[in-house]
């Protein structure tokens, strides 16, 4: 059986960020969390989070590194997670020094983020307040979730891999009116999220509009499937970005998902698409 | 609310009389293994709303609008499903799916484009004036209702250095409990033990009736004698003080507020951050 972080010791872990030690110590390969500071998980949760095995590879880009993690992770996960799981900052912060302590130190060093977690820690003067802030906040944002939030699970470099699958995971059986959205593979629509970090942040992050509602998050990825150049053509950053913020516009007075018809939210999306004019 | 492209009813914005449509939000029930779907369901049933304007009747009896009740979780912001508002309309989720305040938002929206619609009862500025419809257009928006909501596998998730009430095992047949600085500790018999831990991780609010009910309603008892003297007694006497008991409080007044401060940890799990109450 696995242990968990309690809320005290969730605490504890964060107060001791103010000792230049303890922030030391997350230059190591691993950390140790004291006894005091967990209890026995006998909900399987961490168990199932250590089974799975990621990695991140530097020769391949961000998305590549996360279309693969993201369902080794969810494959491990998915039937001992729930929503009200997720927004417990001690599963978080538990994986993240845990099971997941070296692949969030990889991952930081993927894509834009060339930040290696260690050299900096290693590097900087921990008695110069200035320096020490920062590295105490590059810890905190990424070794802890602030508060249990929906926007800190997407920045979270695991909690976001669970979310991106939760919302996308072979959505055609779990959403009504998505059934012909059916693929062979069960994460096809999770890849095209995931197809760039900027397509990511356009759908799950600049508005929480999209992606709380899994007929349109799924309809907007299965639109992009049918019409890959909105995701390739040149201007194509600046066009799907535009299309979405009409989208979400236009969902204020003409909220198509609470009467979802997949053809008549296709016609929606054809509809804005003809209107943009980049 | 915006008028564009036409008026979106609500209950203080375009309209002039008052409450013209309104949500009756039903009954709230949690189920567990009992529910075909398995455990840990969340019922609204027989969601219900009252509407009073000819327009929006008449369209909606025309079929050319629907009127539906979205339910959003806000702090989650991520969490939004719909339930159309037809005769004996209930909404079904796992208890999971929603955490902290869920909101219930009933809208009507048009289900076809409709051409020169004139509506009724509404600002002096749109007296006469013809609106051209679109499908899936948004036509009103009654009242919010909202009610607060905790999965009971929370506990699951929580640590029991946080929580009051302990558990542990005893050679003895019989269950037993006892208090010190740390709060009070039951005694199962070891005998039972194993189906006590099932029943920790499936049916944590049969485990609250069975065991906690009655030890709280002692430890109310004990208090109002003066009994108990450790710092977590400032935490039960927050609930004599909210449920005004006495020492004249006879044993059903007693059971029953323990039931409900039993009803209040499933429902928010007040009870298990009550340690953190007397920090």
């Amino acid at each position: 059986m696995s242990t968990m972080l309690h809320k005290e010791g969730l605490k504890n872990l964060e107060n001791n960020l103010i000792d230049d030690n303890e922030l030391e110590l997350y230059s190591g390969k691993t950390i140790h969390i004291n006894s005091d500071n967990v209890y026995d998980d006998n909900t399987g949760t961490i168990d199932a989070f250590s089974k799975a095995q990621l990695d991140y590879d530097d020769s391949k880009s961000e998305s590549a590194n996360e279309q693969k993690n993201v369902r080794i992770l969810y494959d491990a996960v998915k039937d001992d997670m729930s929503v009200g799981k997720a927004y417990n900052r001690m599963l978080w912060a538990t994986l993240c020094h845990t099971v997941c302590f070296n692949y969030i130190k990889k991952r930081n060093k993927g894509g834009r983020h060339t930040v290696d977690i260690n050299k900096r820690i290693k590097d900087a003067d921990l008695t110069d307040s200035k320096q020490k802030k920062k590295i105490t906040a590059l810890i905190t944002k990424n070794f802890f979730i602030t508060t249990a939030s929906y926007r800190q699970l997407e920045r979270n470099h695991i909690a976001k891999l669970w979310l991106v699958a939760d919302k996308t995971y072979r959505c055609w059986e779990r959403f009504p009116g998505l059934e012909k959205l059916k693929q062979d593979d069960s994460y096809y629509y999770t890849d095209i999220a995931l197809y760039s970090m900027d397509v990511f942040q356009a759908v799950f992050e600049r508005n929480d509009k999209i992606a709380k509602h899994p007929q349109i998050l799924n309809g907007i990825l299965y639109y992009f499937s049918l019409n890959p150049s909105a995701l390739t053509k040149k201007s194509a950053r600046k066009w799907y970005q535009t299309f979405i913020k009409e989208i979400v516009c236009r969902l204020v007075v003409n909220p198509v998902y609470l009467n979802f018809s997949l053809d008549s939210f296709m016609e929606f999306l054809e509809e804005i698409a003809e209107d943009i004019s980049i | 609310m915006a008028n564009y492209p036409h008026p979106i009813l609500g209950n203080s914005d375009d309209y002039n009389s008052s409450s013209f449509f309104k949500l009756i939000p039903g009954t709230r029930e949690r189920t567990d293994k009992k529910h075909p779907k398995g455990e840990g369901w969340l019922l609204i049933n027989d969601l219900k709303y009252e509407i009073n304007n000819k327009s929006l009747e008449s369209l909606i009896k025309e079929k050319s609008a629907k009127i539906f009740c979205e339910i959003t979780c806000p702090g989650l912001s991520s969490f939004s499903r719909s339930v159309e508002l037809i005769e004996g309309a209930k909404f079904e989720v796992k208890q999971n799916e929603l955490r902290g305040k869920v909101l219930l938002i009933p809208r009507i929206v048009a289900t076809e484009d409709i051409n020169d619609v004139v509506f009724k009862d509404t600002n002096s500025i749109f007296d006469g004036r013809k609106f051209q419809i679109n499908v899936n257009d948004l036509l009103a928006q009654g009242d919010i209702k909202s009610f607060l909501h905790y999965p009971p596998f929370d506990e699951d998730m929580a640590t029991e250095k946080e929580s009051l009430i302990r558990f542990g095992p005893i050679d003895e047949d019989y269950v037993s409990y006892g208090t010190d600085s740390n709060g009070i500790t039951i005694r199962i018999p070891k005998k039972i033990w194993a189906s006590y831990n099932r029943n920790k991780r499936g049916k944590p609010s049969y485990i609250n009736t069975l065991y906690c009910v009655p030890i709280i309603q002692n430890i109310l008892r004990d208090h109002l004698n003066n009994k108990i003297s450790q710092d977590w007694k400032a935490t039960i006497q927050k609930d004599v003080e909210k449920y005004e008991l006495t020492e004249e409080s006879d044993n059903k007044e007693l059971f029953d507020v323990s039931q409900k401060i039993i009803e209040r940890a499933i429902s928010n799990a007040s009870y298990i951050n009550a340690a953190k109450e007397i920090d």
